[in-house]
């Protein structure tokens, strides 16, 4: 075409589509929404405030009991601590350079993309997992042994160890609850696939829930395995046992948000954009008697 | 018997608040409980440095002997003066 319709930046290859501004956006979202480890396991509870008042379980009062006939039902209920749970937004942000927009770099701006939404809910993770773990009031026990297998004989006894953290959750609510999950870094599953006895269930289990096929194993005395490194970022041996869903809630004042500056407004002659990603979200672990930390797994 | 085996061990009193505790050392308390545990971090098993850490044990405050504290009647001269029962305060020398 002749004349001015088109510039010579209209030709260029940062018109590609897949590196326009809108859809970098969109990408870190959907990229964000696929890592989610920790927020499904808890419930949700979107929230209009900043700071909402909570409450923490205490001791459970009251057990079901035969009704005579001009009694009245016995009243069962739990003691709790009132107090007051504030909500944090929490984010990060990458530049895309004018040369990336111009070699058409997808690759590269993938792997920023990548970075800022697993970061964002590896953070999530962490933050999820230590609340869970420093709740007060949450059991806590030592494995009896180390999970170690070279160490013959005074290797230590998973089974047992995983049965008697369930036994905890029981116990604590008076045997009324149950623990569903347990929850491990994924040096922890190492040292647990170690075990002869696991490790024959693993490379015997046929079909689409063969550890050859997922490389993770499904259950294990009767717990779903969620492998996360979030749980032990230290690799301090410590593995947790829960009952997901009830343990507590994230709490959500808004959803993920992303922005699209151009460098030009920042005074960054060299960026094209500047892309945000923040939310607001906190857990709030009210009942963790739901939960039993198992620690000393490895020493 | 040598001079480090006659010391005793420095010990903690604490109060369980943690719904069950089990260490590997033999320890298994439930929330209520009162308990011994060792001072030194390098003998408490993970169990006990994350409960204390979490709050699920609350460390006792040991009693001491504190010496008893009264104050002086004040005067116009001395006024506010505040000093200790068994305070060695003798009038200065001229």
């Amino acid at each position: 075409m002749v004349g001015a319709a088109y510039k010579e930046k209209d030709l260029s290859a940062s018109n590609n589509p897949l590196i326009s501004p809108e859809v970098v956006e969109s990408a870190i979202k959907l990229q964000y929404q696929k890592n989610f480890i920790g927020r499904t396991l808890l419930g949700y509870q979107p929230i209009d405030v900043s700071t909402v008042s909570t409450v923490e379980e205490s001791d459970t009062s009251g057990d079901i009991d035969w009704l005579s006939e001009n009694g009245a039902l016995p009243k069962l209920d739990f003691t709790f601590l009132k107090g007051t749970k504030r909500v944090r937004p929490y984010g990060g942000w990458f530049e895309v350079t004018e040369e990336q927009q111009e070699d058409n770099a997808e690759d590269e701006i993938r792997v920023m993309i990548n970075n800022v939404a697993y970061a964002m809910s590896y953070f999530e993770d962490l933050v999820i997992f230590s609340d869970i773990i420093s709740a007060n009031g949450i059991s806590s026990i030592d494995a009896t042994k180390p999970w170690d297998v070279s160490a013959g004989a005074n290797a230590g006894d998973p089974a047992s160890d995983v049965g008697r953290a369930k036994r905890a959750v029981k116990t604590a609510t008076k045997f009324a609850q149950r623990a569903d999950t347990i929850l491990m870094s994924s040096l922890t599953i190492e040292y647990l696939s170690a075990f002869d006895y696991i490790k024959s269930r693993l490379y015997n289990t046929q079909g689409p829930d063969g550890y050859i096929v997922t490389g993770v194993v499904q259950t294990f005395m009767g717990l779903i395995v969620v492998e996360d490194d979030a749980i032990d970022p230290d690799d301090d041996g410590r593995a947790l046992v829960f009952k997901k869903k009830d343990i507590g809630v994230w709490q959500e004042r808004y959803a993920i948000r992303t922005k699209s500056i151009p460098g030009s407004t920042l005074g960054k002659d060299q960026v094209a954009f500047k892309y945000t990603a923040k939310a607001k979200g906190e857990p709030n672990i009210k009942f963790p008697k739901l939960g039993c930390v198992i620690n000393d797994l490895y020493t | 018997m040598s001079e480090k085996e006659r010391t005793p061990e420095k010990t903690l009193t604490v109060e369980v608040r943690a719904a069950l505790l089990v260490t590997r050392s033999g320890i298994k308390a439930k929330k209520g409980d009162v308990i011994t545990i060792p001072a030194d971090e390098m003998k408490q098993t993970g169990a006990i440095r994350h409960t204390l850490k979490s709050g699920g044990l609350k460390v006792i405050d040991a009693t001491t002997d504190l010496k008893p504290v009264t104050s002086v009647p004040a005067t116009p001269q001395k006024a506010g003066e505040v000093r200790r029962l068994d305070d060695d305060k003798k009038p200065k020398k001229e």
